[in-house]
């Protein structure tokens, strides 16, 4: 099984992104025989320890498996991607109302697309994505890597 | 010799659709020159020899207005009065000139030279059932005076999740179920999606009939949610068409002209 993890300008200040990478390396010991891959732009910034392997973003396209991704900017460059499987996007605030000047067509491309399931942080913003898009198909607090291997298994 | 007709290219649905209307009737019987025109109005005048200009009100300019000085005379001007004229002077100008005024009902503003009315019309080949599954969700069209639009706070997330409603078409409108804005294209897609539409500004009733979309009343929100109280549809939504107005109207006088 192939599992992707698109995330673009990895930051050790990033509080989010250290919990993202734990989790992917918590996922690697969960599914041992599963090729797990982190895509990213900045290398220097990975964790010494990591358990996955690490290609170029520009590679993704090619990626035949599950690609999550983590904000609206990742989700808006993979949404024409042939490759993957299925996409599965983490929506953790409502983007949407932060900018709300864009045509609905854009969000719409994104969070109903077919390709796309959508996974909430907390109950607000699932509730949110419900009346707004579409329901999330799992609840996620903390980028629990358990939850997150709890998805792959009723995606597979 | 074919004759020559200038329209000038607005910025509205309004001036658009008749436009687009206009050249769809008399690409082939006459020569037309489509295009904005700011600029260039004087210089086609004299190149081309028009005997139509076709011109919006939210596009008039001092070039325009100098243009009806020198032509309107020798030219049939015919002015979309697409918004409202609030210049009591300029009613006066074009009141003592040739021009003729084809009125939107809803901006009376004095002039005389009137010819034709129009009220709500819709775009026909936009704005119809495509027959799609609907999402069982609401959709709200803002307003442009936010103002109006606060009232929806009251049926809406946070304050209500009993009915899946979101808002469309006012960024000013803060609420995390304000999803941005739309054009016409977008507009007929989401009313053939969603299963009900609340109209906050009352100017989309023609779209909502023809892509089939219940129509909630606005007068109480909350009643109209709870009760399902729909506005009646109109008898005959068909001659309420920019097509129509263009092909029984607007288009007899024209050939008249011309």
């Amino acid at each position: 099984m192939n599992i992707g993890f698109y995330l673009l300008d990895i930051s050790n200040a990033n509080q989010k992104h250290q919990q993202i990478l734990n989790m992917v390396n918590k996922l690697c010991e969960l599914r041992p025989y599963d090729n797990i891959v982190l895509f990213n732009n900045q290398f220097q910034t990975i964790d010494i320890d990591h358990k996955y392997y690490i290609l170029h973003i520009s590679e993704a396209k090619y990626f035949k498996g599950l690609l999550f991704n983590f904000d609206i900017k990742s989700a808006m460059l993979t949404k024409t991607f042939p490759a993957p499987k299925k996409q599965i996007l983490f929506v953790d605030e409502p983007e949407w109302h932060n900018k709300r000047d864009l045509p609905y067509s854009f969000w719409y491309n994104i969070y109903m697309n077919e390709d796309f399931e959508l996974i909430s942080t907390n109950n607000d913003i699932k509730k949110l994505c419900d009346i707004c898009w579409k329901e999330p198909i799992s609840n996620i607090e903390n980028f629990e890597a358990k939850e997150v291997d709890n998805v792959i298994q009723r995606l597979l | 010799m074919k004759k020559t007709l200038i329209l000038n290219d607005g910025s509205n649905n309004c001036c658009k659709s008749i436009n687009r209307h206009i050249i769809n009737e008399l690409k082939e019987s006459h020569d037309i020159v489509f295009n904005k025109c700011h600029g260039k109005l004087f210089h086609i005048q004299q190149k081309l020899n028009p005997k139509l200009t076709l011109w919006s009100a939210s596009e008039y300019t001092q070039e325009f207005h100098d243009y009806i000085v020198d032509y309107h005379q020798n030219v049939e001007i015919l002015l979309i009065a697409d918004i409202a004229i609030n210049n009591p002077q300029l009613v006066d100008f074009l009141n003592q000139t040739n021009v003729k005024i084809i009125q939107s009902s809803r901006h009376q503003c004095g002039l005389k030279n009137i010819i034709f009315q129009y009220d709500y019309l819709y775009e026909d080949s936009i704005f119809y059932n495509t027959n799609q599954n609907r999402n069982g969700k609401i959709v709200a069209l803002l307003s442009y005076d936010n103002d109006i639009n606060q009232k929806l706070n009251e049926i809406t997330y946070p304050n209500n999740i009993d009915h899946k409603i979101i808002a469309l078409g006012n960024p000013e409108f803060k609420s995390p179920i304000n999803l941005g804005i739309f054009n016409s294209p977008d507009l007929a897609f989401i009313l053939n999606r969603f299963s009900a539409a609340i109209d906050l500004s009352g100017q989309y009733r023609l779209e909502c009939q023809a892509c089939d979309i219940s129509y909630f009343q606005t007068d109480n929100l909350t009643d109209s949610i709870q009760n399902n109280l729909f506005v009646e549809k109109l008898p005959d939504l068909q001659s309420l068409t920019y097509k129509n107005f263009v092909n029984n109207q607007l288009l007899p006088h024209i050939r008249s002209k011309v």
